[in-house]
């Protein structure tokens, strides 16, 4: 075949512009650490990437909806043990003070205990996490619990849970209703016991005696039911944490660089290129001109 | 008999010279783009004939021809529109690879994700503020993702179509040229007839002009038995002919994306072919193709995403509401029902059958006494914007509704507030009404001026059908708005898909096209080298061939200015006898 000097110097050209495509690739993938950057660079493996961000960006949201959930019942958990204590509280006074040699006396200042406890018992009922009361439902800015001229409470709020989507296909209860009826028997059994002292009625402490264990088992059920929420939450916010993990790795895996084998191709590319230069110097010494004299 | 010597050695002379200036002539010409190496074709004059014995006469220049491969130059001519085709997408595309976003910034995709995350925490805490800033700001990010992501699309549009119109002057300049190397070409041998290749250098240049022109559009090249060419497009339109050449123009019906197309200058007709390749091809391929389906796509996107939230939206309550409301979409024609196509608006097709609850609230936000709530019932293909805006006022007292000069509903609750609820008519979400964006495309989308001004206004809760209550904590609006991350949705025809597929699948469309043309450039960009080779192998100048040339010339000048040398000493001999 005729060759002509052109040919030559197109042809290495042609070499050197191949192999400085394979340097400024390589080292772009050096610096990011990763296999491409932009769709063009590989649009299916582009659309993997964006799926795997998707779904970490989703049980992102799926983690911070547990937390929400986890932090209500917290809190809704430590106000009912709170409330839990006080009815076990009341049930011991109302042992002591089933007691025949009590006289009125010693009822009417236990009465005053009662009347602190039922207090303290409304305030637990209408506590309020950050901002919002925790047992009023969705009435979140109501009080969940009002007491009317005659000193009985009611609940006020609503009669809707606060759901929480942890995804778009799991969605828990967050919160525990005051209109459970474990509220009201609470309520009414702490305000009998408070009017059979203040009355020295013995048989009516003895009969609060038993309201007071029935809403204090109440208490204690809706306690357990939370805490029970709170550990298949545990095992939800475990399988999310585990998925956001595997979703890392294979999203490291995917996008990552294999750094050795850039790093060699980018060596055997400069050697090439090296020597590309050096032709492209010589040719022109390999010529019929540089003899003639 | 010496002075027949010197004759001879005289048109060695002469004609070694006239070699010399062929290989000076390739020589000078060895980067010249397009030429063909010439090579003087030497032969011997015609004998004497002198008793029985024929007399050479010497030597004499016979032609001078150029070396071409017509075979490697008409496969140039079909490899050139398709690498220049590609090189204009790949170019084109790769200008626009910001608008998708990297790795770095994932762009739609990102906003898209933020706005669902954001939406979820909403829904998680409805009553809580700060979050609906936060979704607020996450929704004009993704409205402006949109809006920002179309103009740049449209101005890649635009830029193709300049190049068009760039690349269309080229195209005419270079007809003109073939026109007038035509003319002088035959002009040329004409004159030196017999002279078979006389006009080699005009060829050259022709031939040049020819590919220069291929790389604009695909050409079919004729050439006539009198060495003229005659070209025409792919499509048959007839381009050149003789010394006479068409003008290409722009004119004519528009194409489906707006744009003018590309006629012969006096007619109305597109020319035909032009798309199959070259750089204009290639700009138009871009223009009506890639980038019109990605517009196309992402006004889908956008249409799908703002009516499905907004469905969602509209029928829900937030923390505020608002005593005026207007709708986001009015109506162009108030004659015509709302659910018309005719409404220029892409969701008045989602108008149907059924009806919205408005619910009035007083100063103090208690629902209004005696009546606090009323259902409008729609029609579709009956019921009008005033139509509509005459139940509304009809509805409450205290309560006004009218439709505006641009035809858009408003409603005046006077010192009342008002809010809106179970909308199964699909009016709310399509003219936009309650809802939290805005605008009819991708270009147009934002979120609503109301939310613009109080994010109270993203719907999280519902509006109690019965009693007209609402609660802070209610998220059942929200809950719908988040749901929309995953759920298929499709009003306008297209493939029903996810949003956040959609977005996925636009990156995708967009990566493939860029690699399609990146390998297609790269394909035809290694034919050409290869076919560039062979041109060059063929038709090059080389430098040691036409030196080796030079030397043999050279040497024969020489040798024949040595028998003049010779001849002429031998006469110097011959006239000493005589003295």
């Amino acid at each position: 075949m005729r060759v002509t000097t052109t040919q030559m110097y197109d042809n290495l050209l042609t070499g050197v512009n191949k192999q400085l495509a394979i340097q400024a690739k390589g080292n772009e993938q050096i610096s990011s650490g990763k296999r491409f950057q932009r769709p063009a660079d590989a649009g299916l493996d582009y659309k993997m990437s964006l799926d795997l961000r998707h779904a970490q960006a989703g049980v992102t949201g799926s983690l911070d909806a547990v937390k929400t959930v986890e932090s209500r019942l917290g809190s809704s958990q430590t106000m009912l043990n709170s409330m839990q204590n006080i009815m076990v509280r009341a049930q011991s006074l109302a042992v002591q003070q089933s007691s025949v040699s009590l006289g009125a006396a010693e009822r009417s200042a236990a009465a005053l205990e009662v009347d602190h406890l039922l207090t303290q018992f409304a305030n637990d009922a209408n506590q309020k996490w950050n901002g919002q009361s925790l047992f009023a439902g969705t009435a979140v800015d109501k009080t969940s619990f009002t007491r009317d001229a005659f000193g009985n409470y009611a609940y006020t709020g609503s009669n809707q849970d606060r759901i929480v989507a942890i995804s778009d296909t799991l969605k828990v209860t967050s919160n525990i209703r005051g209109d459970n009826p474990s509220f009201a028997a609470s309520f009414t059994a702490l305000q009998d016991f408070k009017a059979a002292l203040q009355a020295n009625d013995q048989a009516a402490i003895q009969t609060a005696l038993g309201s007071l264990s029935n809403a204090g088992n109440g208490m204690i059920s809706l306690t357990s039911e939370v805490g029970g929420r709170l550990s298949a939450l545990a095992v939800t916010r475990t399988s999310f944490e585990d998925m956001q993990f595997t979703l890392g790795k294979s999203l490291d895996a995917h996008e990552g660089v294999n750094i050795p084998a850039v790093v060699a191709q980018l060596q055997q590319s400069s050697i090439t290129l090296q020597a590309s230069y050096s032709q492209i110097s010589k040719m022109k010494s390999l010529s019929l001109i540089n003899f003639l004299r | 008999m010496i002075s027949a010597a010197l004759n001879v050695a005289a048109s060695s002379l002469k004609t070694q010279q006239k070699a010399i200036d062929v290989v000076s002539h390739n020589i000078a010409n060895v980067n010249t783009p397009g030429y063909s190496r010439q090579r003087a074709e030497l032969g011997a004059v015609a004998p004497n004939q002198s008793n029985a014995f024929d007399f050479g006469r010497g030597v004499d220049l016979n032609n001078i021809s150029r070396s071409v491969d017509r075979g490697v130059n008409q496969a140039l001519l079909r490899n050139s529109p398709q690498q220049t085709y590609w090189n204009e997408i790949q170019t084109g595309l790769k200008s626009i690879e910001n608008v998708f976003g990297s790795l770095q910034g994932t762009g739609l995709s990102a906003s898209m994700d933020g706005f669902f995350l954001a939406a979820q925490k909403v829904a998680n805490a409805p009553e809580d503020a700060a979050l609906k800033f936060d979704m607020r700001t996450k929704s004009m990010t993704l409205a402006s993702q949109f809006s920002s992501m179309s103009s740049q699309l449209k101005g890649m549009q635009q830029n193709a179509d300049a190049s068009i119109d760039q690349n269309l002057q080229s195209a005419n300049t270079l007809l003109t040229k073939i026109a007038s190397l035509n003319t002088q070409i035959s002009k040329h041998e004409a004159v030196s007839k017999g002279v078979v290749g006389a006009a080699n250098d005009l060829r050259d240049q022709r031939d040049q002009a020819v590919r220069d022109l291929s790389a604009f559009m695909p050409i079919q090249d004729v050439r006539t038995s009198d060495g003229g060419v005659l070209l025409q497009t792919l499509g048959g339109d007839l381009l050149l002919q003789d010394g006479v050449a068409q003008q290409l123009t722009r004119g004519g019906v528009a194409t489906a994306s707006g744009f003018q197309n590309v006629v012969i200058a006096g007619s109305n007709r597109p020319v035909g072919g032009l798309d199959q390749g070259g750089k204009i091809g290639g700009a138009i391929a871009l223009r009506d193709d890639r980038v019109a389906g990605y517009l196309k796509d992402l006004d889908s996107m956008a249409v799908n995403l703002s009516f499905a939230v907004n469905q969602a939206n509209a029928s829900g309550v937030g923390s505020s509401r608002l005593s005026q409301v207007q709708s986001g979409l009015g109506v162009v024609n108030t004659a015509l029902p709302v659910s018309d196509v005719a409404q220029n608006n892409p969701f008045s097709g989602q108008v149907q059958n059924g009806t919205f609850t408005m619910h009035v609230y007083d100063a103090a936000g208690a629902p209004l006494t005696p009546v606090s709530k009323g259902a409008i019932t729609v029609t579709a293909g009956v019921s009008t914007m005033a139509s509509i805006a005459a139940d509304i006022t009809a509805l409450v007292p205290g309560v006004t509704a009218s439709v505006d000069v641009s035809g858009k509903l408003l409603i005046n609750g006077g010192v009342n507030t008002v809010g809106f609820s179970d909308d199964s008519s699909n009016f709310l979400a399509a003219y936009q009404v309650n809802s939290l964006f805005q605008g009819a495309d991708a270009a147009s989308l934002s979120v609503s001026n109301a939310v613009q001004a109080d994010a109270g206004l993203i719907s999280t809760g519902q509006i109690d059908l019965l009693t007209s209550g609402i609660t802070l904590g209610d998220n059942r609006a929200a809950l719908l708005t988040m749901g929309l991350q995953n759920k298929a949705v499709s009003i306008d025809g297209s493939p029903t898909t996810t949003l956040s597929q959609r977005t996925s699948l636009l990156s995708t469309k967009y990566g493939n096209d860029a690699v399609l043309a990146s390998q297609q450039e790269v394909f035809f960009k290694a034919e050409a080298d290869s076919l560039n080779q062979q041109r060059q192998a063929f038709s090059g100048v080389n430098t040691d061939e036409e030196l080796v040339s030079m030397i043999k010339f050279q040497r024969a000048y020489e040798a024949s200015a040595k028998v003049i040398q010779t001849s002429n000493r031998m006469l110097d001999s011959l006239m000493g006898l005589i003295r």
